[in-house]
Order: C-alpha cells, then sequence, then structure tokens
C-alpha cells in the first residue's frame, strides 16, 4: 500500500480542527494525518490529537511555509509516498484528497493543485467559496502574472489544496517559501521542472477561526508576493 | 584648538570607550565591532586635525565640508542598516531550521516514550 500523509498546518484553529481531522480519516482512512501547530495559543494540538491526527508542535508561531515545510521534513523523514497539504479552517472538503492524489498515483504529475476556477462537472455546493472584489482582483493579477511568467496557465495560483509525490515533496523539503508561500511554489517547482497540474475543486466559507489575513497587511502581502514572484524567476535553482 | 573640537574628540573617545566595553562584556560580537572601531578612528582623526575633512570635501567637490560629513554619515549609516537586514534574514532562516529540527525532535521522544511505557505521552502537558 502506498503511503500517504495529509498534512494540516493550523494555527488557532481549535473549533473546526477536530471536523477537519475526522473527515479527513473517512475519506482517505489509509492515510495518516499531521496536524502542524504553528505555535497556536489555543488547544488545537488536544483538539487533533483527540480525533486521531498526529501532532507536530513548532515552539513559536513561524508562518503558514514554515509549518508545511515541517510537514514535508517528516514525510521525507518517514518515507512517506504522497502528501496533500489541506487548510485546517474546514474551507478545503477531504472528500477531495482521492481525486487530487490520483494523478500522482497514475505518474501524470508531480504535484496536483485544487483550482477554485476550474470548473468541475458538478457545481452543486450551496455553501460554495466566493471570494470578495478585492481578493478577486489579487487572484486575478497573480494567475495572469503565472500564467505568463511559467507560459502554462494557472487558474487559482493562491490554492493552498496541494498534492505532491516523493520528487516534490523531496525538493520542497529543502527550500520553502516561509509567507504566503503558494504563488512562489509555482515558480519553484517550475523552474525545477516538476510537472503540475490543476484539478478542479470546490472551497466552503470557514467553519471557524479567521483569515489570517486583514484588509490593511493584503496590499503589503501583494507588493511582497509580487517581488518574490519576479525575484524567484532569476534565482538560481538546484534541480 | 576650538571648544567644537574637543568636544568632538571627547565624543569620539566615548563612542570607542563604549565599543570596546561592549566587546569585552561579549554584548558585540568582534566581526560586527570592527566596522564600529574603524568609525571610531575615522571620527578621531577627523576632530583631531580639521584639515582632513576639508580635503577630502575638495576632492569631491562638496562646498561644505560639514555637509562633506553628513553625506558620509549618511551612507554609512544605510550601509549598516542594510547589513543588518542581512543579518537579521538570515539569523531568522537559522531560527526557522532549528524550529523544525526541534519539532521532529519532540515529536520522536514523545514516540519512543510511548513506546518504552514511560508514561507522559503526547500532549499531557497541552499547549495552553
Amino acid at each position: 500500500m502506498d503511503k500517504v500523509l495529509v498534512i494540516i498546518p493550523a494555527y488557532n484553529e481549535k473549533k473546526s480542527i477536530g471536523g477537519v481531522v475526522r473527515d479527513v480519516k473517512t475519506s482517505l482512512p489509509e492515510a495518516d494525518v499531521l496536524v502542524i501547530n504553528d505555535g497556536s495559543t489555543d488547544d488545537t494540538s488536544g483538539e487533533a490529537r483527540q480525533y486521531g491526527a498526529m501532532v507536530l508542535e513548532l515552539p513559536c508561531n513561524m508562518g503558514l511555509g514554515v509549518a508545511v515545510q515541517s510537514g514535508l521534513i517528516f514525510a521525507q523523514d518517514r518515507g512517506y509516498r504522497f502528501v496533500a497539504r489541506m487548510d485546517g479552517d474546514g474551507q478545503h472538503r477531504p472528500t477531495e484528497l482521492r481525486s487530487l492524489l490520483a494523478p500522482l498515483e497514475k505518474g501524470e504529475a508531480d504535484m496536483v493543485v485544487g483550482s477554485r476556477f476550474l470548473k468541475a462537472v458538478s457545481v452543486s455546493e450551496l455553501n460554495e467559496y466566493k471570494p470578495s472584489l478585492a481578493r478577486r482582483i489579487g487572484i486575478g493579477l497573480f494567475s495572469g502574472l503565472l500564467s505568463f511568467l511559467l507560459g502554462t496557465r494557472v487558474t487559482d495560483p493562491n490554492s493552498g489544496l496541494h498534492a505532491m509525490n516523493h520528487k516534490s515533496i523531496s525538493f520542497f523539503a529543502k527550500e520553502y517559501p516561509p509567507d504566503y508561500p503558494e504563488v512562489e511554489v509555482r515558480v519553484m517547482a517550475h523552474k525545477a521542472g516538476l510537472v503540475i497540474r490543476e484539478i478542479p475543486s470546490t472551497m466552503l466559507h470557514r467553519t471557524g477561526g479567521a483569515s489570517s489575513i486583514t484588509s490593511l497587511k493584503s496590499v503589503y502581502i501583494v507588493l511582497e508576493m509580487l517581488t518574490s514572484t519576479i525575484v524567484g524567476m532569476f534565482r538560481r535553482t538546484e534541480r | 584648538m576650538t571648544h567644537i573640537q574637543i568636544l568632538a574628540i571627547l565624543a569620539s573617545l566615548l563612542l570607542m570607550f563604549l565599543t570596546v566595553e561592549l566587546i569585552r562584556r561579549k554584548y558585540l560580537e568582534e566581526k560586527y565591532a570592527l566596522v564600529w572601531l574603524l568609525t571610531c578612528i575615522f571620527f578621531l582623526l577627523c576632530s583631531i586635525n580639521l584639515e582632513i575633512l576639508s580635503f577630502l570635501a575638495r576632492l569631491t567637490g562638496v562646498l561644505v565640508p560639514a555637509n562633506f560629513l553628513f553625506l558620509l554619515a549618511f551612507f554609512f549609516l544605510v550601509v549598516i542598516c542594510l547589513s543588518l537586514t542581512v543579518v537579521v534574514s538570515r539569523e531568522s532562516q537559522r531560527q526557522r531550521r532549528l524550529t523544525q529540527e526541534l519539532s521532529m525532535l519532540k515529536f520522536n521522544l514523545e514516540e519512543i516514550k510511548k513506546r518504552v511505557g514511560l508514561g507522559g505521552g503526547e500532549g499531557q502537558k497541552g499547549s495552553s
């Protein structure tokens, strides 16, 4: 059996993490679940353990990228073949993990990204994710930029629903962007010659906690991501 | 020797004393201290011999020697700031690595403890 690890970076997600872990265990019983507690001040770890997840504890809040990378290091260390990454706030649907992993199992891609903007055959979710105008502009900007830079169509540059095979795991365990990593990850993967595939996914509204991004900070974040994307294109990468 | 000159010499000496003292107490590492010591020496030379500054100002075409000093100080501070952010970035990279190593070690330790039957086990302490 292929060893699959589902990693869930979580910062103060006490309310939602238990449900997420439980749903992952139901949807993908053969997988191990690892919650990376990014220095939460609430009992995220206890909640996750109660529902049967393994928990990796970061002693202080280090940021999303660092948490994800910790999960990848863990996966590499323990020889997992595939890693899927999803959010701990209940916005990603665990039922989609299987289709996320499918292209990896068939050897068609090194990395799979769940895109909110690729339309699936049936869109019937009542609770479907509708980003705000500001967010849509930001997402549009980056999907345009990335599509241009990478020469392939990128529909959802900010998606945090990822799956990786061993090749991608060992590449990203070595280096992973620490803050707002999604966009830069796409650039790095492209430069490292990893085959990326986007598949349709639906995203739900968060069930608990608050978004890590506030409106005041968002302009700075966009500029920061823009810089890292463009600089990233010129950075030397070891293959 | 003018009053301002004496004041400048005293200030330079004070800065130098402070730097040496910081190194002695290990508040400042030698590799960073060298820049400051050299700066102190430059200040000291400039305040002892005013001609140095006038000469440098003439050389670069700056009309007032004092302005040359300001220009120099400005550049110096910018370079220092830049190198400090480089140091901070490098340190935070190391910190990230250490955090990740630590979390892995902790996980493995808890696992071993549980296997050996040392009790405790995961999450007894909680994180709240």
